[in-house]
């Protein structure tokens, strides 16, 4: 069998390439301890450098609309800090300072009234049409 | 720690800039194996890959502090960073002033088979052909096939387009399978 000297011809000739790259991948150098000891010294070294805060990384996973709303408004305590204004705000609605009007009598009101015409309106009305 | 182990490479990082020491650990056990294969590969010499590991390594601890969210993956980040410095050393070598001798891996203390043997003899060969590329042809095949990276992920790292890479990549399969042609027989493949 005669090889070729082109390329194409060399790829017929080892096709197993693929075979290889997985061979290597598992024999895949690994770190020394004395390797990592060094970069985790780095690490230290430069870590004891920073100064101040910095931002707060994202957060791993979200928890839902609830958990994205209760953070928009603080957490728990801010939670609270609403429920608390909006109980007192019942409150006072329905038991206000003496200074204010009751806003309650507005709506127990058992009935209400309005004359769309008045009566000699309508009499002159009728008057007119008889005439 | 659970939470670190499953946390992102981007939250980690952020993390260790708040001072966070469990989080380089982790950040170190997930980056720094790949940084060392890649590097190894690329400039076929152990302990010099070792220096650009550790080097690409610092680069992303002083970072971290002015990391931007979603700027890019750290991963990405890192394997750009090893490439760049792996050309630094190459066009050192060209300029004489880095030394071209090879120091050998450190010797496997476990008893070898006759299979680890084979493996060990198939991967040197690979690695000596793969020193026979030209260094983008190296890089790229590298990525794609011992790291196992996407097209669109090399052409970041490298900075060129995804054709850019495919021609790279193809050309340099050829190269490999040319440098490998003649050592079928002694590598164990049985001709087809």
């Amino acid at each position: 069998m005669t090889w070729g000297t082109n390329m194409a011809d060399d790829m017929e000739k080892f096709d197993d390439l693929d075979a290889l790259f997985d061979t290597a991948r598992k024999q895949a150098p690994h770190p020394t301890s004395a390797l990592r000891d060094r970069v985790l010294h780095d690490a230290g070294v430069i870590q004891s450098g920073f100064a101040g805060p910095v931002a707060a990384p994202p957060a791993v996973a979200s928890g839902g609309w609830f958990r994205q709303v209760s953070d928009a408004l603080g957490g728990w305590a801010g939670l609270g800090g609403l429920a608390t204004a909006c109980a007192a705000g019942v409150w006072l609605g329905f038991a206000p300072p003496s200074a204010l009007p009751d806003p309650a009598s507005y709506l127990i009101q058992d009935q209400s009234s309005f004359d769309l015409f008045q009566g000699e309106d309508l009499a002159l009305l009728f008057d007119s049409e008889e005439g | 720690m659970t939470g670190e182990a499953s946390a992102p490479d981007e939250t980690l990082l952020m993390l260790y800039a708040r001072g966070d020491r469990h989080a380089a650990r982790e950040l170190t056990d997930r980056m720094l194996p790949r940084t060392l294969a890649v590097a190894t590969r690329v400039l076929g010499n152990r302990a010099e890959a070792e220096d650009v590991a550790q080097e690409a390594m610092l680069r992303l601890w002083r970072i971290a502090p002015e990391w931007q969210p979603g700027q890019a993956q750290v991963s990405t980040w890192l394997y750009r960073v090893t490439m760049n410095l792996c050309i630094d050393l190459q066009r050192k070598r060209r300029a004489g002033t880095v030394g071209l001798d090879d120091v050998p891996e450190p010797a496997d203390e476990a008893p070898a088979a006759a299979e680890q043997i084979q493996a060990r003899a198939r991967t040197d060969a690979l690695q000596a052909a793969l020193m026979q590329l030209p260094d983008r042809q190296r890089q790229a095949v590298v990525l794609r096939h011992l790291e196992e990276l996407t097209n669109p992920e090399i052409a970041e790292i490298l900075g060129i387009s995804v054709e850019a890479v495919e021609s790279l990549i193809a050309r340099g399969k050829r190269g490999l399978a040319a440098a490998l042609s003649h050592r079928r027989d002694d590598l164990g493949y049985e001709h087809g």
